[in-house]
């Protein structure tokens, strides 16, 4: 009977998903949406993302993670808190963010008060109740300024030092105030382009040696704006 | 003959306070004795260790850290269907990031380089043979932290890049450690602290590593699930593929 039950769920999974080797190391793994000779597009669960076929060292098919946690999902019956915590933790034993969140919601949207669901989605007990990081935060008296939340002194004196160091440029070099200016309006432009485009809290400030700079929130959309345009693309 | 006499137990006391370890070296020492002990620690030519990452917002992450002498150093970072790799040769740093828009490998800014620390790529850390290797330890007192007492050492390493480490005056573990990076153009102050500490191979590691920029409240915890020792890894593996 196990056996019959499995059998059903492997069916029921796509047999198209890939793994997407690039040079160096890196790798996308999900569902291939697209393949032309010129580049590959995958499905990664959190959006999709294209490399160009020069960047690809190969391409191996078979059935991805992401795959395998919408089969499981589609199969889970309406109301099985246990189940949706199975799968949560599954997801996340492969880093698959997204869809531990999306997991560990439905056990919160069955079990309201769930410790370890609402842990695992970053809220945290205010005054006997569920909250958002973010609110906690707030309680605590932290803002948030370009995307990190930090004390209102830390982003007052952020601001000071930046205008600080304006106002040291404008006197060394009086000339040059109108190319400065026009210059800082361009960065402004580009900043806020940057900034419509990066979700706050997507940027990390790792201290473990090398490591990433960027690692979006399962909640947020990937961005659209790719720091490489050279080489692959967002969408 | 009579002054110089008088002088003997005056010298005598000069001579041992000179040939004495300095607090800082007793320290040090105590340091290494406790990890497993300097022999063994030197004998450790290569690291392979496996961690778990998480972070606000429910992010998760699958870590494989790569450290090899002399400074070789990798880590791929497996986050929602993506892998990239962070590395350096020990000259060059590179990486491919998925996740940041970027599929090809490409050399890192010297900004990012010095951001990462050159201290990460010492397998053995840059306490070991500290003044061969051009840093400088100096004692700045003792802290009292949440897990106890401990002694605050100032190390300025090789490069002029300065950490702070914590060394718990019980354990003699280093159970924090503070470095200031500069991270989108100004100094942030970094602080790692270091618990759960277990044996491998005869040294002691921390497998919880908990980073937060010094008065927010956001953390990144990384929690450390396994440890190889000298695995054999190849060269190829840390330089940038051409």
């Amino acid at each position: 009977m196990k056996l019959g039950i499995v059998i059903i769920a492997l069916a029921a999974i796509p047999v198209s998903a890939d793994d997407v080797y690039l040079r160096g190391g890196g790798q996308i793994t999900g569902e291939i949406i697209a393949r032309t000779e010129d580049s590959v597009t995958v499905d990664i669960g959190g959006g999709s993302m294209t490399a160009k076929m020069s960047s690809v060292v190969r391409i191996d098919e078979g059935i991805s993670p992401l795959q395998e946690y919408r089969a499981r999902a589609e199969a889970i019956p309406a109301g099985d808190a246990e189940a949706w915590r199975e799968l949560a933790k599954w997801a996340t034993g492969r880093a698959l963010s997204s869809q531990a969140s999306k997991a560990y919601s439905q056990v919160v949207t069955i079990l309201s008060d769930d410790q370890e669901a609402n842990r695992a989605l970053g809220r945290v007990q205010l005054d006997g109740k569920w909250v958002t990081e973010e609110e906690s935060f707030l309680s605590r008296g932290f803002v948030e300024f370009e995307g990190h939340w930090m004390t209102p002194g830390e982003r007052q004196a952020i601001l000071a030092d930046r205008r600080a160091r304006k106002n040291a440029d404008r006197q060394a070099n009086e000339a040059k105030i109108q190319a400065i200016e026009a210059e800082q309006k361009a960065e402004r432009e580009r900043e806020a382009v940057e900034h419509e485009q990066t979700r706050p809290n997507n940027s990390v400030h790792w201290g473990w040696g090398a490591g990433p700079r960027y690692w979006p929130v399962p909640s947020e959309p990937l961005p659209t704006n790719p720091a490489d345009t050279e080489t692959g693309v967002w969408q | 003959m009579r002054q110089f006499l008088k002088l003997l137990p005056l010298l005598g006391v000069l001579f041992a306070a000179c040939s004495a370890p300095s607090p800082v070296d007793e320290i040090v020492a105590s340091n290494l004795a406790a990890r497993g002990g300097k022999e063994r620690i030197q004998a450790v030519h290569s690291i392979r260790q496996t961690a778990a990452a998480t972070a606000s917002g429910g992010r998760v992450a699958r870590l494989v850290r790569e450290i090899k002498r002399p400074g070789l150093f990798r880590l791929e970072f497996t986050s929602q269907g993506t892998k990239s790799v962070f590395a350096h040769d020990g000259e060059t740093g590179w990486q491919v990031a998925p996740l940041q828009g970027q599929f090809e490998p490409q050399v890192t800014t010297p900004e990012n380089d010095a951001a990462a620390g050159a201290d990460q790529r010492d397998v053995e850390g840059p306490l070991v043979d500290w003044r061969e290797k051009g840093h400088v330890v100096e004692l700045l007192g003792r802290e009292t932290l949440p897990g106890g007492e401990a002694f605050k050492l100032q190390v300025t390493l090789e490069d002029g890049a300065i950490r702070f480490d914590y060394v718990d005056v019980e354990s003699h573990l280093i159970v924090r450690s503070d470095v200031t990076r500069i991270m989108e153009g100004r100094p942030v102050l970094l602080e790692a602290t270091f618990s759960d500490f277990r044996e491998e191979g005869g040294l002691v590691f921390p497998y919880l590593i908990e980073t937060h920029v010094m008065d927010r409240p956001e953390v990144i915890r990384i929690v450390v699930e396994h440890i190889e020792l000298n695995p054999d890894l190849d060269d190829a593996r840390f330089r940038l593929p051409r």
